[in-house]
């Protein structure tokens, strides 16, 4: 029986650890163009984004899953934008995750940005550093190094945020674990569950931690 | 033809007159030493020769060539030749996460003012020449308030401006840091640089200046040796400014 358990909640661990991947993948950069662009001088742009970023943070993730996911076949008529069976479950519960997290990750991304001093920025432009010059070279790693905390946060929810797909039929960890509940009668497998999401994150956790040593030579 | 001449440079911030018909010259190999009380224009000045702001009015013209002209303002998509003119700022704004060599290196590695090795060597003689051969590997966080300001110093040299500008360098240090880093400007002076110190160091600004500049109220209130200025300060905010 533990075997049993263990394989199909492995099963489901692949799912939420595609969804996880998919989602940083994503959210990591996307979230950056979004950033600039809540910071751009153009006022229609910077408004723009601004509002998707409320839109997005104000409601809840599983609303915009089941939108992205139903929204487009209600409104085309039932044409499958998302083709069906898992991929096209995955493609759309990662395409919800991804602007999801983006618009987090971007609030991270201007923070970061916006704190760093601006003597650093006018020290490049005195030596004729160029705009991007000055980004990439002096305040990038910077950055980085500011929202490496607030960001391992973000990642650490969202590994149990992907538990949130299954809304659109993912079979993902807890999903697994809850089946046999309703099959068997079993309440165990679904602490070993729990196992897998405290393992996988304590050791991104573990990561993250060695991340910031890696960074503490300056300050 | 003085090497360095800035005519009628003025800048508003809203409708605060913070810098009105500055005037200027000054020679190749000299220092300025600008004095005043706060709030007199002092580092809005330099900011704007620096082109860290631009100036609503005047014209900056180095060594016959143009750099700024306000009333020409399709200049404005334009950036001036920024690296005429060096600044050494008051909280030295070192790169925290490139050590002494890598601060002092890569702005003219970025723009590619050399192959690696000759710019390496190079930014090894400048900080060799600031005292700080034994911290080149370091990172600015391991360094004192004045051994910062040296490769501050260093790093501004590196991108070898015409005119090196440095805005109260040795406000943020105690006495004597302070004394360090006033010796690597001397220094500097014996090699002939033309400079430009804002400073709050009086002895400083008398001993070691060509020309002293007096601004106040964000015009030039006097100029004029330092002899001059300190011995018979002839206006009544000069002599106050000075008794304080």
């Amino acid at each position: 029986m533990l075997r049993e358990v263990l394989l199909s909640l492995l099963g489901g661990f692949d799912q939420s650890l595609q969804l996880f991947c998919y989602t940083l993948m994503g959210a990591l950069p996307l979230g950056l163009l979004i950033a600039f662009g809540s910071m751009t001088r153009l006022r229609p742009l910077r408004e723009a984004v601004r509002g998707l970023v409320w839109v997005v943070r104000g409601t809840p993730l599983m609303l915009q899953l089941i939108v992205i996911y139903y929204g487009p076949g209600l409104l085309a008529n039932g044409a499958h934008l998302w083709g069906g069976g898992g991929t096209g479950r995955m493609a759309a519960a990662a395409t919800a995750f991804i602007i999801n997290y983006a618009c987090y990750f971007s609030e991270i991304y201007r923070g970061g940005i916006e704190s760093i001093p601006r003597g650093q920025r006018e020290a490049g432009q005195v030596l004729g550093m160029t705009r991007s010059q000055i980004f990439f070279r002096v305040q990038l790693l910077q950055v980085y190094k500011r929202i490496l905390p607030p960001m391992g946060n973000e990642i650490i929810t969202l590994v149990k945020d992907t538990c949130l797909a299954r809304i659109i039929a993912i079979y993902e960890l807890t999903y697994a674990g809850q089946a046999y509940i309703k099959s068997h009668g079993l309440i165990w497998p679904l602490l070993l569950t729990g196992v897998f999401y405290l393992l996988f994150s304590g050791i991104l956790s573990w990561l993250l931690r060695r991340e910031e040593q890696r960074l503490s030579y300056f300050e | 033809m003085p090497y360095l001449e800035i005519t009628g440079l003025g800048k508003r911030f809203g409708s605060a007159d913070v810098l009105h018909d500055v005037s200027l010259t000054l020679n190749q190999g000299q220092i300025l030493s600008l004095i005043g009380p706060s709030g007199g224009g002092k580092t809005t000045f330099l900011r704007c020769l620096t082109f860290l702001e631009t100036a609503d009015r005047g014209i900056i013209r180095l060594n016959g060539e143009t750099l700024f002209d306000a009333a020409q303002k399709k200049a404005k998509g334009k950036r001036p030749r920024q690296q005429a003119f060096g600044l050494v700022f008051q909280a030295f704004h070192l790169f925290p996460q490139y050590t002494v060599l890598e601060n002092v290196a890569l702005a003219p590695a970025l723009a590619k003012k050399g192959t690696k090795e000759a710019l390496r060597a190079k930014a090894l003689t400048l900080i060799e020449k600031v005292g700080l051969a034994d911290k080149a590997d370091s990172y600015p966080n391991t360094l004192s308030g004045g051994q910062q300001q040296r490769a501050a110093i260093a790093r501004a040299l590196a991108m070898e401006p015409d005119v090196l500008c440095f805005d109260e360098p040795t406000s943020a240090l105690d006495p004597l840091l302070t004394k360090e880093v006033l010796n690597v400007i001397r220094l500097l002076r014996e090699e002939g640089r033309t400079m430009i110190v804002v400073t709050h160091e009086m002895t400083f600004a008398r001993e070691a200046s060509d020309q002293v500049a007096f601004l106040f109220g964000g015009t030039v209130a006097e100029l004029g040796t330092p002899k001059e200025i300190f011995e018979t300060p002839r206006t009544e905010a000069l002599q106050r400014f000075l008794q304080q």
